[in-house]
This record gives C-alpha cells, sequence and structure tokens, in this order.
C-alpha cells in the first residue's frame, strides 16, 4: 500500500508546484528577456549521451552569429515526449521548445493558449525572410484546429526507401525490381537461390522487425491502399486498413513469411538490430528510409569489402501503373514558443528573429559541422568533416536545434558511392508521394483512447501475419476497432475533413 | 464487559487524572519534541499533498489550473471512474493485473520462507553467511539487464538456418518443441513470474530470516530431549515462530495486489502479448506519464489505492478470524 500511497503523492506534488508555477504567470504583460543581452532556453533532443555544452567554441560562434546566447537543455531522444508532458506539469518553460509528438496534453495546451499562435506571424517575409518559406503543407500538417503553434523541423518529404544488396541481384542475375511481382521474385532467390554463392542456405529476403508499420504501411501504398486513411466509394474517409488493398498486402506478407523470406522472429526482433542481419550477410533486404542505405554501406564495409549496397525508391503494382510512394509528414517535431517564457510580442519577435538567422548558410554550417577550418574543411563545395572526437563532441545534437526550414548549408560528400544515389530517390519520391489526407485534424476520441485503437490494428497485424489469427479473426479485430472507439474517431475525421474549406 | 465494570468518576479523581496525564505529558517533553519532526514530515509529505487526489474529479491537463482561477472550472464529477470502469480494456487490464498478481502470490511468495528455512537449517556458518550473500546479488540486478539476458536466452531464430536462445534450443533438444517464450498466451506470465523469482526470491528471505534469528534455542533443546527430529522442530517449533510475520507479509501483499509495477512488463512488452500483459500500471503509464492524461489516470490509481484498502483489510479480518494477530 505504501507504494500506491507514494504514487498519489507524487502525483499531488506535482499538481501543487504547478499551481504554484501557474499562479505566478498570471496576466503578466512585462517583456521576459533582455533585449540588450538576450540569453534564450532552448530544450530539444539529444541522440547522444555527450552533447554540445554551453561553453563550447561551436556553441559561442553561434550565439555571436545569432545575437543571443543559448542555454541548450539536452533531453535523451527515448524519453523526449514524457519530459514534454512533465515540463508542462511544472510549468517551467524554456523559451524554445522542441515538440516531439503531438500528445493530447500538447493539444490540450495549443488549446488553452500556452503556445505563440505563428499562423499569420511566419508568413511576414520581411521580418523573416528564411521563415516565410515554410511550407503551407506541412504547417498545415502540424496545425491544431487549423492555427500553427509551431515552428517545424523540416524533414525530406520522400524520404522512403529500400537497402538491397546490389552484388546479391548481380549474382543472381536479377535486375533492381520495378514491380510488386519482380520484388516477390527477389525475395524468393535471395531465400533459396544461394545469392552469396557459398553453396549453403543460408540467407533470407528481407528484415522485418517488431516496427512492422514501416515496411507494411510502404506495402501496402505500393499496392494502391491509401496513406493512413482514404476516402472510400462513398466519399468518406477510412482508416487504410479497411481497404482491401490493405488486406491484399498482409496476405503478400503472410505468403513471404510462411515461405521463410521474411525472418521467422520478426514479432520479437528489435528495431534497434534492424540492420544487424544485413550487415553480417544474412539478409538482403530492408524497406525502410533511403538514407539508412548510407549507415548499411559505410558499416558493411568494413565486415564484407565485396558487398555492394543499393538504394531505390519503389516498386509499383503493375508494369503499367504509376508509381506511389509513402511520404513522411514533412517534419520530426517543431518547436514552441510558451506565453510563460516569451511574454510580449517584442519578445517573440527577438525570438523568430534568432530562430530566422538559424537557417542562414552560416548558421546551419555551425550546427552541421561546427566551425570552418577546425571542425571541418570545404573541398569541392562539400564540407569534410574532422571526425577527431573531442571536435566533434563540441557540435555534438546541435543539428537538433536546426530548422532547415531553407536548406542553405553545405552538403557533406559521402565515401559511399550509394549516397548520391539517396538524393535521386529523394527527388523521384517527392513526384509520386500519397498524402495522409487527415494528418492535421484531431480526433478527440483518438487522443483519448489513440494508443489503444493503435495497439489492437498492430497486433492484429502481426498475429495475422505470422499465423496466430485467420483472415476471420483478423476481420472480427476490425470490428472490435470500430466498437472501441475506432467508430468515434472515423466520425471525427470526417466531420473535420467536412469543414476544412483547404480540401473542398 | 469493561463497559458493565466502569465506575462513575467524582469530579476530584477527574481532576486528578488530568493532573496526572498533563504532569506524564511535561515530564516527557523532550520525547515528544523528538516525536515533531517525524510527524511533521508526514503531514506535509504524505498529508497534505493528498489534495492533489482532486484531480481526479476534474478534467485535467498538465497545464490546466489547478489553484486559483481555474479551480472551480472541470469538474466533472465520478466521470473519469465511470468512463474508466467502463471502458472495454477495463476487464482486459483487471484480468491480466490478477493472473500477473496471483501467479506471483501463489507461486513467489512461499518461495522466500522456504528458502529462509533452508538456510536457517544450515549448520556451518560460513557457508550459510556465504550463500546466504549470494542469493541477494540477483535483487541488485537492473531489470533492464534482465530483460536482455531473458531475451537472449529464449530468442526464437530468425530463419531455419540460424539458431535461437540457448534456453530455446536446450528446449529443443530435449523436447523438440519450439518454445515462443515471448509470443502470445500465457507464456508472458511465466516469463515475468520466473524472472521475479530470480531477481527477489534471495531478498524476500531477510525478514524471515529476521524473524527465525528471534526463535528461543531452548524450545530446541526441550524437543530435543522429547526425542523430536529435525523435521518435527521445523513443523512445530519453526513454522509455528514465524506465521506472525508471514501473516502480516501476506496481509501487505494482499494491500499490493493490483501492483504490477510496469518497468518490467514495458521491457517484456511486445505486440504478440500486449493483450496479456497490459496492466493497470502499464495503462497508467501510458496514458499519464506519456499522454499527459492525469486526470483520468489519477482516478485510475485512486481506484487501485480503494481496492487495496479492501483487500488488506479483508486479509486483517480473516487473519483475526483464523486466530491470529493481525496487523491492526
Amino acid at each position: 500500500m505504501t507504494q500506491t500511497w507514494k504514487k498519489v503523492a507524487a502525483v499531488s506534488v506535482s499538481a501543487v508546484m504547478l499551481a504554484g508555477a501557474l499562479a505566478s504567470c498570471d496576466g503578466s504583460a512585462v517583456s521576459s528577456i533582455d533585449h540588450e543581452n538576450p540569453v534564450l532556453t532552448v530544450q530539444t533532443k539529444a541522440f547522444n549521451a555527450d552533447s554540445a555544452a554551453n561553453d563550447s567554441p561551436v556553441v559561442q560562434a553561434l550565439n555571436e552569429y545569432l545575437g543571443a546566447t543559448l542555454q541548450f537543455s539536452w533531453v535523451p531522444n527515448t524519453s523526449y515526449d514524457e519530459k514534454v508532458t512533465t515540463a508542462m506539469a511544472a510549468g517551467e518553460y524554456p523559451h524554445i521548445m522542441l515538440v516531439g509528438a503531438r500528445s493530447s496534453s500538447v493539444i490540450q495546451a495549443s488549446r488553452d493558449d500556452t503556445f505563440w499562435d505563428l499562423t499569420d506571424v511566419l508568413t511576414d517575409s520581411a521580418k523573416y525572410p528564411n521563415l516565410a518559406q515554410t511550407n503551407p503543407v506541412v504547417n498545415h500538417n502540424i496545425s491544431i484546429d487549423g492555427q500553427v503553434y509551431g515552428l517545424y523541423r523540416s524533414r525530406e518529404l520522400g524520404r522512403a526507401g529500400v537497402t538491397i544488396r546490389k552484388d546479391w541481384l548481380d549474382n543472381l542475375g536479377l535486375e533492381i525490381p520495378t514491380t510488386i511481382d519482380e520484388f516477390s521474385n527477389v525475395l524468393k532467390q535471395f531465400t533459396e537461390g544461394d545469392p552469396d554463392g557459398n553453396g549453403v542456405k543460408d540467407t533470407y529476403g528481407m528484415i522485418v522487425t517488431d516496427y512492422l508499420d514501416g515496411p507494411l504501411n510502404n506495402l501496402a501504398i505500393w499496392m494502391g491502399a491509401p496513406n493512413g486513411w482514404g476516402l472510400d466509394e462513398n466519399g468518406e474517409l477510412k482508416p487504410a486498413f479497411m481497404f482491401q488493398e490493405f488486406k491484399d498486402t498482409l496476405k503478400l506478407m503472410k505468403e513471404w513469411y510462411d515461405a521463410g523470406y521474411i525472418n521467422a522472429d520478426m514479432a520479437t526482433y528489435s528495431s534497434d538490430k534492424w540492420n544487424e542481419q544485413f550487415l553480417t550477410g544474412q539478409a538482403g533486404v530492408i524497406i525502410d528510409v533511403a538514407d539508412r542505405a548510407r549507415r548499411v554501406a559505410s558499416n558493411i564495409a568494413e565486415l564484407n569489402p565485396n558487398a555492394v549496397v543499393d538504394v531505390f525508391g519503389y516498386v509499383k503494382k503493375d508494369a503499367d501503373t504509376d508509381p506511389r510512394t509513402l511520404p513522411t509528414t514533412g517534419y520530426d517535431g517543431y518547436f514552441v514558443f510558451p506565453k510563460a517564457s516569451v511574454a510580449t510580442e517584442e519578445d517573440l519577435d527577438l525570438v523568430l528573429t534568432v530562430m530566422d538567422k538559424a537557417n542562414d548558410a552560416e548558421a546551419e554550417n555551425l550546427m552541421n559541422y561546427g566551425i570552418e577550418g577546425i571542425h571541418y574543411t570545404v573541398e569541392d563545395g562539400f564540407a569534410v568533416k574532422n571526425t577527431d572526437d573531442a571536435l566533434v563532441k563540441e557540435y555534438n545534437d546541435l543539428n537538433q536545434f536546426a530548422t532547415n526550414i531553407v536548406a542553405n548549408g553545405l552538403t557533406t560528400k559521402y565515401a559511399v558511392p550509394v549516397a548520391e544515389k539517396i538524393d535521386q530517390v529523394y527527388a523521384e519520391n517527392k513526384n509520386w508521394v500519397v498524402a495522409n489526407p487527415v494528418e492535421p485534424y484531431i480526433s478527440e476520441t483518438y487522443s483519448t483512447k489513440g494508443p489503444q485503437l493503435d495497439a489492437i490494428m498492430a497486433e492484429a497485424n502481426t498475429k495475422f501475419i505470422v499465423g496466430q489469427i485467420s483472415e476471420a479473426d483478423w476481420d472480427a479485430q476490425v470490428e472490435r476497432w470500430l466498437s472501441q472507439g475506432g467508430q468515434g474517431v472515423i466520425d471525427d475525421y470526417n466531420e473535420a475533413y467536412k469543414d476544412d474549406d483547404s480540401v473542398q | 464487559m469493561a463497559k458493565a465494570q466502569k465506575v462513575k468518576l467524582s469530579p476530584e479523581e477527574k481532576a486528578e487524572i488530568s493532573r496526572k496525564r498533563k504532569a506524564q505529558l511535561f515530564r516527557d517533553r523532550w520525547v515528544y519534541l523528538l516525536l515533531l519532526p517525524g510527524f511533521l514530515y508526514f503531514i506535509i509529505f504524505k498529508i497534505v499533498p493528498m489534495w492533489g487526489i482532486l484531480i481526479a474529479f476534474k478534467d485535467y491537463y498538465p497545464t490546466s489550473h489547478f489553484f486559483g482561477s481555474g479551480f472551480t472550472k472541470n469538474w466533472i464529477g465520478l466521470d473519469n471512474f465511470i468512463n474508466f470502469l467502463t471502458d472495454s480494456s477495463f476487464w482486459q487490464l483487471l484480468r491480466n493485473t490478477l493472473i500477473i498478481s496471483g501467479m506471483n502470490i501463489l507461486f513467489f511468495f512461499p518461495l522466500p520462507i522456504i528458502l529462509a528455512l533452508l538456510l536457517n537449517e544450515m549448520k556451518v556458518q560460513w557457508y550459510k553467511k556465504a550463500a546466504q550473500t549470494l542469493v541477494y546479488v540477483p535483487h541488485f540486478v537492473s531489470m533492464v539487464v534482465i530483460a536482455s539476458i531473458t531475451f537472449m536466452l529464449v530468442k526464437t531464430p530468425s530463419s531455419a538456418t540460424q539458431s535461437g536462445g540457448a534456453l530455446y534450443e536446450i528446449v529443443k533438444k530435449l523436447t523438440g518443441k519450439e518454445m515462443q517464450a515471448l509470443g502470445g498466451g500465457w507464456a508472458i506470465y511465466w516469463v515475468l513470474l520466473i524472472q521475479n523469482v530470480w531477481k527477489e526470491t534471495g531478498w524476500g528471505t531477510i525478514i524471515f530470516l529476521a524473524a527465525l534469528a528471534g526463535v528461543d534455542v531452548e524450545q530446541y533443546e526441550a524437543a530435543i530431549v522429547d526425542g523430536a527430529n529435525r523435521f518435527q522442530q521445523l513443523i512445530y517449533i519453526t513454522l509455528p515462530a514465524i506465521t506472525g510475520t508471514i501473516v502480516t507479509m501476506f496481509i501487505l501483499r494482499m494491500g499490493s495486489v493490483l501492483d504490477t509495477g510496469f518497468e518490467q512488463i514495458i521491457l517484456m512488452q511486445n505486440t504478440l502479448n500486449r493483450q496479456n500483459s497490459e496492466t493497470f500500471d502499464t495503462y497508467v503509464y501510458q496514458y499519464g506519464r506519456v499522454e499527459g492524461n492525469y486526470g483520468y489516470t489519477t482516478a485510475i490509481s485512486l481506484f487501485k489505492s480503494i481496492i487495496s484498502i479492501i483487500c488488506i483489510q479483508t486479509a486483517n479480518r480473516l487473519a483475526k478470524k483464523a486466530g491470529q494477530a493481525g496487523l491492526f
């Protein structure tokens, strides 16, 4: 029982702290930032144990360029969303806070006017020449009730891609697949045709992990299913899994699974180890993002110098159908500017000016590569990094502050040949992306029952592919999804869709 | 009986008693002063924060106001409780929680007692001490480490030509069966139980060993004179001597019957076993800590606390009925 009380006490303490913090920020219209010598606190994600220190030479150079002193508080990527929730509960906001996922508390906070509404601010191209170039589609994606509450971190839209062992294809006399049938055949030959030529049947086609949604959604798009949600024959929005094409995709994956083209332990295979069996030469295909090919290519070179890694963006359903690709949302979290810490419009203006400047080439280069001549050199217009750990440490994770609304900075020249092809894949994919129509909409039902609903279908899909449930059971799970709140989500989205002027 | 014998006191006698009490209070004033910090600790850190429970009756998010302007807003009565109790996942959560907890009480609870009795029977002191220290060690191993060890042991192979974890291969060699320890069904319950047994059995012996140390040695001597063998000594002297401790521990355990913790379960959870492994604690973690749905999850925790009080009271009553001292 002590434990239970402890939990109750913990919740209560945070409630009391919150109350105190909120009481102090009511109705103040006094500037909260020193405009002479601005000091801005930034909370963003860290992917390294030793992120750049606030007194590192690179941060200081960045401060000088931006005209403000940045103080970073680095939060590990794995617990980032939890940290955002607690920061909001404690009411202790940095000036610039990255919001990773649009959780129900983030949505609630936006509606409660906790963050500055940037909808009409970002369009001012005289004041913010860089920020005015934010993509309207992505802004639409991050909007809440039609309002934009943040500045997104731009990401490649056409990022999806398939990493494949080119030398295996060559050994088997195969080409890069262009249709689903050819793709199927590649998996078959990778499993049965001894692609590594060692005379032993010790390889299989494709690595799928406990993150089934990645490969599954890409395949479903190729097969003609909508992205996330789509319009049915009655013009009503329905989730992708209620379309026949999605079911066909599941059946196809089940075929592959049963034939051993996919790893038998996919349900429990951690996505952290996605590359592992590719690198050790046990499997030859990964459907994920195209840039995975770069990491795989540079890592495999040490283990097996003969391995050739290639990448392609998509396969078509048939030779005569148009290509379809799965886009990303175009952003990876967005920065919000809480009114509790950025009190007045002048303060906001100052912060946004800093964010705008951070999109200049000089700032982007500082965040990505450090200081020229020390941390990197420029050769043929490409940045060449100095890989000394002590130097890398001085700008580690600073790129997590970059929004890259405008890509002004230098690019790197990678040693692996596949790297250039990745950019081609991005550019080609972009032409064929299938948008998710419900991306900006907020469903009340989904925000309270979302995790539970997602779990139902994730479980049903996995169990169907590995053969634990039949097609009829899978249909029953869709019914269960509907009855446990899914119908409410459908209703919410359709209502929002009808009210959305931008699609009519 | 006590009531019937109560004697009417005269005003003088009453005054006398009150005076004596005051004198006692004054005499022990330093003792009471020493008590004060502890008393304040409980008031400030345990009782006062309980106001927070009120958010269980509000539509409350991390950014909602609690005091001040927000205090009168968003009161929703018992809606959070009703939503939870009528939610389709409630019964599934209850079932999983009770199975995990029930298996722990049934299979895990007796083990520290048995181990303590075994340790107690050891006559070679250095060996007993060494064994005791060794069985404590797993308690200090992090759950994350235990989860990865488990995974390495029971992992299934990726393809027909690869091999799985050591334990998986042993079972396959011995029985020909492919053990799906991380798949669906009841497997997850056994995995959780075995992890618990491995980690906590040794640590759990501490309190019972302490109780065993207090058993009167003369009783054993008398029993030996009467011709009792080792086993009879165990049954008739040792066990009765520690029954009180066992009952107390059991009553306390009943109080946490809905607590499964979330760390261990979240580490072992995957899409195949989620339906069997989602419990109140993992649900509260997901909806409270990650999603920030504080009002709703406080209601769930409060519900758990109420059930805990009922369980503890019931267990206590039953213990008293059975002639034991009980907890209170």
